[in-house]
C-alpha cells in the first residue's frame, strides 16, 4: 500500500464526513474500502455516531447555566419549566407586596413591643401551668428542677434569682431544689411560706383542697405560716407537714415538730406514707397513684385530674368507702374495675364522666 | 429533539423579541452537546469546557434583539467556542509557566477529559489518540467527523483555508488508523 493511496482515502473519508464528497468519491471510497481491513475498520468507528450524552447531564448542566444566569441578574428567579400565564405571574407579584408589607408591619411591632416589654420585663411573670390529664416539667434559671402534676400552675418573676428564688404553687410539684445558700428558694403557697436551701421535696397545695402538704425526700425545709411568720417549722426527711387552709379562729399554741402528730388540728406533721416501698406523695411523678387507706372522694379528685374526666357521686354513701393500693398504667376504667373488686360501688362510664351511684 | 434550520431560526426570534426563555432552553439543549464535545477536544478539560459553553450560550442571550441577524447561528456558536478555547488555552498556558510546579497534578486532567461520559472502549482508545492532536487538528477533526460540517462551513469557523482543513483531517484520520491498528492486527 502506497502513502499517495493512503493519503487519497484518508481525503476521500473526510469528504465522506463532512458531506461534501461527490458521487465520483463516494462510489472511489468504497473502491478502497473493499481493499484493506484497516480502512474499512476506520470507516466504521468514523461512521459512528459522536458520544451520547445523557440526558441528565444536561439538565444538570442547563440548571448551573440558568444559576449563574440569575446570580448575574440576566434572568428573573424563577423556574422556566413553569411558564406561567400572566393572570398568576401578576397575582404572585401582589402576593409577594403584600407579604413584604406584612414582614415589615410585624417586624416594627415585634421592635415596638420588645422595647416595651424590656421596662416591664422586671416586674413580668413567668408562668407554666397544667391541664387535668398533663404533667410538665420545668428547668428554672437556677437549675432547679420542677415536676409539675396535672392541673397546676407555678409563677416567677422575671427577677428570679437577683436576691431570693421566688416562686408561687398552685396544685401539686415536686422539686429538686439547686443548692444555693446565698440565695434561698421560697414557695408560697398563700396559707405558708415553705424555704429551701437545696433539696428535694413534693408540695401539694390544690385549692379544691382544704390542705396543703409538703413532704421531703431528703434535706431540710423550714416552712412558715404566712399569718404566724415567726414561727418556722423543720422538716426533715420522709417527714409531711399538713396545713390546714380553713380559718381557725382558736388561737393555736405552739406546734411541736416533735410530735408525729401536732396537738394543733390546724397544723399537723407527721411522716410520708409509704407503700410497697413507695412515697405515696411522690407517686406522680412515676406516673404511679398510691393510696393508703385513702377515701374514695380523694382517690376521685386524684383520678379527676391525672385522667381529665369527671366523676359524679350519686349518693354519699361510699365517697367515704377507704381504699389501699397501688396503680401503674391501669386505665380509668380498670382502676374502677378493680376498686369494684374489694369495695361494692355501682359506677358507669360514659366517655369523660364516670357516675357513682 | 432534532431542530430543523427553519425551527432554530424560530427560536432565535423569539428569544431576540419576546425573551422567550422556554425557546433559549431548547436551543440550549439543541447545541449543548456538539459545542461541549467540541470545547473538550480543545481545552481537555470537562469542566472547563462546560464553563465555556455556559458563558456563549450567555452570550446569546445577552445579544438580545441582534441574535435574530445572526444567520448561521450552529457556525457563530462554534466559533464563538473555539475563540473562547484558545484564549482558556493561552491563559492556561501562562499558568502552567508560572506554577510549574503543580505540572504533574494537571496532568491526570489532560489524561481522560471525557471520562465523565459513558463511552465503550474503542472509543475511549479513539479519544484519547484525538486528544494527542494539535488544538488546530482536534478542531477540524471534531467539527467535520462530529458535526459532519462541510469544508466551506469549517473554513469559516476556523478562518483556515479548505487546503489547510484536508491536511489536518489526513493527519488526524492517520494516526487514529495507527491507534486503532492494535484492535485489528495480529500479534
Amino acid at each position: 500500500m502506497n502513502s499517495i493511496s493512503e493519503n487519497q482515502f484518508y481525503s476521500l473519508l473526510s469528504l465522506k464526513l463532512s458531506g461534501d464528497a461527490s458521487k465520483e468519491e463516494l462510489e472511489l471510497l468504497q473502491q478502497k474500502l473493499q481493499v484493506n481491513p484497516h480502512w474499512q475498520f476506520l470507516y466504521d468507528q468514523m461512521m459512528q455516531a459522536g458520544s451520547v450524552y445523557p440526558a441528565e447531564n444536561i439538565e444538570q448542566s442547563y440548571a448551573a447555566h440558568i444559576v449563574k444566569m440569575q446570580l448575574q441578574g440576566k434572568l428573573e428567579h424563577k423556574n422556566f419549566e413553569e411558564q406561567e400565564n400572566n393572570s398568576t405571574k401578576s397575582l404572585k407579584r401582589i402576593f409577594y407586596v403584600v407579604a413584604v408589607a406584612a414582614s415589615i408591619i410585624g417586624f416594627s411591632f415585634f421592635v415596638y413591643f420588645k422595647m416595651n416589654a424590656k421596662e416591664q420585663i422586671k416586674n413580668a411573670l413567668n408562668e407554666v401551668a397544667t391541664k387535668r390529664g398533663s404533667k410538665s416539667f420545668i428547668k428554672l434559671p437556677d437549675g432547679t428542677q420542677v415536676w409539675l402534676n396535672a392541673d397546676s400552675k407555678l409563677t416567677f418573676k422575671e427577677n428570679f434569682g437577683d436576691k431570693t428564688r421566688e416562686v408561687s404553687l398552685n396544685g401539686e410539684a415536686f422539686f429538686d431544689v439547686f443548692h444555693d445558700a446565698e440565695h434561698p428558694f421560697i414557695i408560697h403557697t398563700g396559707k405558708a411560706d415553705v424555704k429551701v436551701l437545696g433539696t428535694t421535696f413534693n408540695i401539694r397545695n390544690y385549692t379544691s383542697e382544704k390542705t396543703m402538704e409538703a413532704t421531703l425526700v431528703k434535706g431540710k425545709i423550714e416552712v412558715t405560716l404566712t399569718d404566724r411568720p415567726d414561727e418556722k417549722i423543720i422538716i426533715h426527711p420522709q417527714e409531711k407537714i399538713i396545713i390546714s387552709k380553713e380559718n381557725n379562729s382558736q388561737p393555736n399554741t405552739k406546734i411541736n415538730a416533735k410530735n408525729a402528730v401536732s396537738t394543733v388540728d390546724k397544723v399537723i406533721l407527721t411522716t410520708a406514707t409509704f407503700k410497697d416501698s413507695l412515697m405515696a406523695e411522690t407517686s406522680w411523678m412515676k406516673d404511679k397513684m398510691v393510696f393508703v387507706n385513702q377515701s374514695l372522694e380523694k382517690i376521685a379528685d386524684e383520678l379527676e385530674r391525672k385522667f381529665a374526666v369527671t366523676i359524679v357521686f350519686k349518693t354519699n354513701a361510699v365517697n367515704q368507702y377507704r381504699y389501699t393500693g397501688v396503680f401503674d398504667k391501669e386505665t380509668v376504667s380498670e382502676i374502677f374495675h378493680i376498686i369494684q373488686l374489694s369495695r361494692k360501688i355501682n359506677y358507669s362510664i360514659n366517655y369523660k364522666t364516670i357516675t357513682i351511684e | 429533539m432534532h431542530l430543523q434550520v427553519k425551527d432554530i431560526l424560530f427560536l432565535q426570534n423569539r428569544v431576540a423579541y419576546v425573551r422567550d426563555e422556554l425557546a433559549y432552553k431548547k436551543l440550549f439543549f439543541h447545541f449543548y452537546t456538539p459545542l461541549h464535545r467540541f470545547s473538550i477536544g480543545i481545552v481537555k478539560d470537562y469542566e472547563a469546557a462546560e464553563e465555556i459553553v455556559s458563558d456563549t450560550m450567555m452570550k446569546i442571550w445577552d445579544l438580545g434583539n441582534k441574535l435574530a441577524s445572526i444567520d448561521k447561528l450552529d457556525a457563530y456558536l462554534f466559533t464563538s467556542i473555539k475563540n473562547a478555547c484558545l484564549t482558556f488555552l493561552s491563559k492556561k498556558k501562562l499558568q502552567l509557566t508560572d506554577i510549574a510546579a503543580i505540572d504533574i497534578n494537571l496532568i491526570p486532567e489532560y489524561e481522560n477529559p471525557e471520562s465523565q461520559m459513558q463511552l465503550s472502549e474503542i472509543e475511549k482508545k479513539l479519544n484519547s489518540c484525538v486528544n494527542e492532536l494539535s488544538p488546530q487538528c482536534v478542531m477540524v477533526f471534531k467539527l467535520i467527523k462530529e458535526e459532519g460540517f462541510s469544508y466551506k462551513k469549517v473554513s469559516g469557523i476556523l478562518e483556515i483555508s479548505q487546503n489547510t482543513i484536508e491536511t489536518h483531517m489526513r493527519i488526524a484520520l492517520k494516526k487514529i488508523r495507527f491507534a486503532l491498528s492494535l484492535y485489528l492486527s495480529e500479534k
